[in-house]
Parts: C-alpha cells; structure tokens; sequence
C-alpha cells in the first residue's frame, strides 16, 4: 500500500495527526480532534475504550504514530476484522478510534 | 436420418436412444458417430424452434422465488443451446475434490476424469483451455482494465476471466444437425416427446412411449437410453414413468434443485481522484470478467462460491423533498460529474473510467432438499403431469456470502488504494434478496454421486437401479458453482458418449 496515496477514510482519521506534529502529541488531543462522520455509530463502553489505548505501544513521535495506526487499519482490512457501518467497510481500529473520539470531543 | 414423428409408423431397434437434443444430447450423440452403433435421438420439437411447443413447458412455480418454466426452455434441435449467451468457464479443481457443505456429498469424479473432456469441449465451442488458466486478465477488458490494481500479491480477489464462445459455436446443431441427419447409423426423430419410460421385471429399460404434438404414438426400443431433456424434465420424466417406485421414491429425484440467483446494485463502489479519465481500450466493457474471493478467504469465512461484476453506475440518488439547492446538488454531485464525464468521453471518442460503479453479485446455491421439483395433479396435453417447483427463498449462508463479497470489494479498494465500496440500501435491509431470478441456470435434479444414499446417478451418469439407463446435463451436477454450466454439460456429456461408445465397442 503506498501510504502517502492511501485516501481512504483512514487519512480522513488520521488528519488531525498532521496537525498536531508541531506540538506536544499525546493521544488524548489526537482523540479529541477526529471528527466523526458516522451519525449512527454506537459507542463503546468507557472502560473497553480505557483498556484499548492503554494497549497501545508508548509512541511520542506523531509520525510514527500515524505510521502505526495505519499499519493496524491496513491489517484489520487484509485479516477481515472489519465492520459495516451506515452501510460503509470500517476497520476495527477505524471503529474504535472514532467510538474513543466521542469521549474526547 | 431425420423424420418427423408424424410420418413414422413403426421403428427397429437401437442400441443407444438418446432423449432430448440440446447440448447434452448433442453432444453424447457426437461420440456415436462413425462407431457402428445404431442410434436414434428423440426431439420433442422440430427442426426450429415452434411457438406450439411452448405449451408442453406450462408447469407451475410455486415458492417465494419465481421461475419461467415457458421462456427459460427451448424444444427444438440445439435446444437450450439456442437461448445460451456462450458464457464458458470450467468448474474449479476443488470444486470436484472437496465436499460442498451439510450432509450433501461432493462430486464423485476428480477433476481429472473430466479435464480431457473440457478441453475438447473447449475445441468443440472453439475458445481456448488454456486461456482460463493465464494470468493476463488485467488487459482482458475495459472492466478489468479499470480495476487491474485489484488481486495483487496482498489481494483479497481473484480475477476470473470468462470466455464467449461465437453464436455459431455455442449452438451446437450448427456442428452437428447435417452430420447427424446424413448418417446412416443414425435416426433422427423430431416432435417426438417421450411420456414413459417402460422397466421390464429385470433391472432394464425396455423402451420409451413417444408422442407427436398430435398425439401418434410410438414405442422406441434400445438396449442403452441416455436422458438428456434439462433439469427441469429429466426428473419430470423419472416421476412420471413406469419404471419402479423405489427409483421414483429416491429422495433426490428433483430435489437439490439449483440455480445462480444474481443481485444487481449490491453496493457502490466510489473512486478515488476528482476527475474521471477516458481509456481506449477496447470497445468491450467486459461482462466476461468478474472479481471473486480467493479460495483462501472464502474457506476462512465458510463462503460460497460467487461472481462479482461491476458496471459504471446508472442510478440517480433520491433527492429529499424540501432539499434545499445545494443539498441537491451535494447528494448528485459524483453522479453529475459521472455524466458529465461521460459526455466528455464521447466527445473526445474515448471510453469513461467511471467515477461511480455500481456492483453485481451472483452466489453459488447450495444444494437443499427444500428446492424440488415435484408432479402437479394437472396434466398436459399427452396426459403427463405437469411439474410444480418450489424454488425457497435465498439461504443464510447465500445471503452471507453476498455481503461477504461486498465487503471483500470494499476492503480491496480501500488496501489498493482505489475508493471506497458503500454497501445498497436494498442488500442492508435484505430487501434486495427478494428480486426474482434472471438467470435461467436450472442445475441439480438428479445429483450424481457415489451411492444411493446420496444422489441418483452414479460416477458414470448411470442411474442407480437400473443398468441401462443413464443421465446427462446440469441435472447431474452435485453442486452449482458459480460459472455458466453450459460448458460443464458439454463436457460431461462427451464423456459420457464416450463411455457408451466404449461399452459397446467391448461388448462386440
């Protein structure tokens, strides 16, 4: 996948991360940047979306977070942990990031 | 030799009597040829196609899902052969080698007992074997052309390539009807239908009643008959003859019943870029080509086997009423720019890489004992019954494989970098499953397979219980796949002839 030309839903995502390069990352200010287009999306308990940024790995470049990120999305499509919503193909991190938006909107 | 029924008062003794002269029949009795058997081929219509036969088709469709029985046949020499669009495909190496799922077995040939036979009947339609087996579809078409980045090395997709065999081709009287009305071994009898097949107290077939559309009727003996009248009549005939009830009692005589149910506009597949480019390449958009799960998914999700086919896309979106201007404009807009584009492309006389393609799915059917054909209590005008079939509503495991196929499609564009899939309204309210059924694809009536207990005729097409009467066509297939059975029938069929020719050649 080239990722530079990867114009999906997932660059809609991961924009924000381009914003906040220049300041101080941190996952909180990237969850509450993402704008969630899907009106219909269900939200997740509190304590699974918790748990699920705890599991992630302890990355401070923005980058390399995003590269991750992508990574993930790009896996969750080739393995087929995928979900539809409003009628659209969404991965499972896809998913669980913009469901972990909604409490840091 | 070629005689109407009607000018026929009494006929000899054969050694092969084949019924029905459609592909099948066509193509069993080619094997017969120049062999020094004497054989006859019953046809129930004439030489052309004549609209009074249509009567003898009237049947009845009775479940959720409806059949033509009267548009979807042909009684006349070629039969179905006539109607076919000359679609090929040979079936999948493990289609033949693996079961197909519950308690119905799989087929009982390796696809080895048959590949020899797909290849003639690859020369006989005059496309190529080997071609199925390249790789080179990404030039095949436009349609392929414009997804050719799908079904690389990380691809969920496989691309599938179709071949159409000519109008001359396809129809195989063009090949055979001279040939077979100039041989002197050979007795061609037109609008000639078989009411009855007679068992004498042994396990044989003594002979076939046959009417003309009249009503004159004539028996027909031979030592070997092969039923080659289609899955709708070959068990209509089973059913509704004299021979013994433990034939007529076995289970899968009409059961399985099968076909290829096809959903148009699945989903909507939205590329990528602003602008929509126009390609010169070729003037065929490719209804040859189609995309499919790799067998490496499809076994990961218990799916069936299917074809996807894409289209640039014709709809018009629903505009809310008291939309404002721009919220029309907004909704329209991808299609707007798909005409727009569109007009361009014939300005500059290129061909549109569509912003917009709306996607088709067409899924294997499994075989279940809840489709069947049975006999009705109404009769026609030779005083059979006529045929009932109860054709149920789209299975759990069909449904789920057309979402299945719809998200593969959404996940390979997103992995390649081409758009994004969104899934109908019609197929995320299931809505869409309950179109009727367009393809006139009529499989699996009379299943082949190893014993008894599982099917009707065994790995020779000979019909379990008696041993000179043997079956040919879509209704033996165990499974239906996902390819237009056509060229399997005639492939099949060869072999059969084949085997007849063989038999009787030893027991000279």
């Amino acid at each position: 996948m080239n990722r530079r030309k990867f114009v999906s839903l997932a660059l809609v995502l991961l924009a924000p991360l381009g914003n906040i390069r220049s300041q101080n990352y941190s996952i909180d200010l990237f969850l509450s940047q993402i704008v969630n287009p899907f009106e219909d999306l269900s939200r997740m308990e509190i304590t699974f979306v918790d748990q699920w940024i705890r599991s992630m790995p302890n990355i401070s470049n923005s980058r390399e977070f995003s590269e991750y990120l992508l990574g993930q999305i790009e896996l969750d499509y080739v393995e087929n942990r995928v979900a539809l919503i409003e009628g659209i193909v969404l991965s499972e991190t896809e998913f669980k990031l913009y469901c972990a938006s909604q409490y840091y909107a | 030799m070629h005689e109407d029924l009607d000018n026929i008062d009494k006929l000899g003794e054969y050694d092969v009597c084949i019924v029905g002269s459609g592909p099948a029949g066509l193509a069993v009795a080619s094997k017969l040829i120049n062999k020094g058997i004497k054989f006859i081929i019953l046809e129930s219509g004439e030489v052309n196609p004549n609209q009074q036969f249509r009567e003898l088709n009237e049947g009845y469709s009775i479940g959720p899902r409806r059949l033509d029985l009267v548009n979807s046949r042909l009684r006349c020499v070629g039969g179905a052969g006539k109607l076919w669009a000359g679609v090929c495909r040979p079936f999948d190496p493990e289609e033949f080698d693996g079961g197909v799922g519950g308690d119905f077995k799989g087929w009982p040939i390796s696809y080895g007992d048959i590949e020899k036979y797909y290849k003639e009947a690859a020369s006989v339609l005059g496309i190529s074997y080997e071609k199925f087996f390249t790789e080179d579809w990404r030039e095949a078409s436009q349609l392929a052309e414009s997804f050719s980045s799908f079904a690389g090395t990380k691809g969920i997709l496989r691309g599938v390539q179709y071949q159409r065999s000519s109008s001359k081709n396809r129809d195989l009287s063009n090949l055979y009807q001279d040939v077979l009305f100039k041989d002197k071994n050979c007795t061609f009898l037109t609008n000639a239908t078989v009411t009855n097949i007679v068992q004498s107290e042994k396990d044989i077939v003594e002979y076939v009643v046959i009417k003309s559309f009249s009503g004159k009727e004539v028996n027909v003996r031979a030592k070997t008959f092969v039923l080659c009248a289609g899955a709708i009549e070959n068990p209509r005939v089973l059913l509704d003859s004299s021979i013994s009830t433990e034939i007529k009692n076995n289970k899968f005589v009409g059961a399985c019943f099968m076909s290829h149910p096809a959903f148009r506009g699945a989903a909507t597949l939205t590329k990528e870029g602003f602008l929509t480019k126009c390609e010169n390449i070729g003037d065929n958009l490719g209804w040859d080509f189609g995309f499919e799960m790799n067998t490496s998914e499809r076994s990961k999700i218990n799916a069936l086997r299917h074809n996807i086919h894409l289209s640039p896309s014709t709809d018009v979106k629903v505009i809310k009423e008291n939309a404002s201007t721009y919220a029309a404009l907004k909704n329209n807009i991808e299609l707007l720019m798909n005409y727009s584009n569109k007009a361009w492309c014939k300005l500059v006389g290129g061909r549109l890489d569509s912003k917009l393609w709306d996607l088709h799915i067409s899924v294997e059917q499994e075989p279940r004992m809840s489709n069947y054909i049975k006999l009705s209590k109404d009769k026609d005008r030779h005083g059979r019954s006529k045929v009932e079939i109860f054709w149920d509503s789209v299975s759990d495991r069909e449904m789920k494989t057309v979402f299945e196929a719809a998200k593969a499609v959404g996940r390979e564009a997103m992995l390649t970098n081409v758009g994004i899939c969104r899934i109908s309204q019609g197929l995320q309210s299931k809505e869409i499953f309950k179109q009727d059924d367009p393809v006139n694809h009529h499989i699996g009536t009379t299943r082949m397979a190893k014993c008894l207990e599982h099917g009707v005729v065994d790995s020779n097409l000979k019909i379990f219980g008696l041993s000179n009467l043997f079956i040919s066509g879509s209704s033996v297939f165990p499974s239906s796949s996902i390819v237009n059975p056509t060229y399997t029938i005639i492939a099949l069929s060869l072999r059969l002839g084949s085997h007849i020719a063989n038999q009787k050649k030893s027991s000279r």
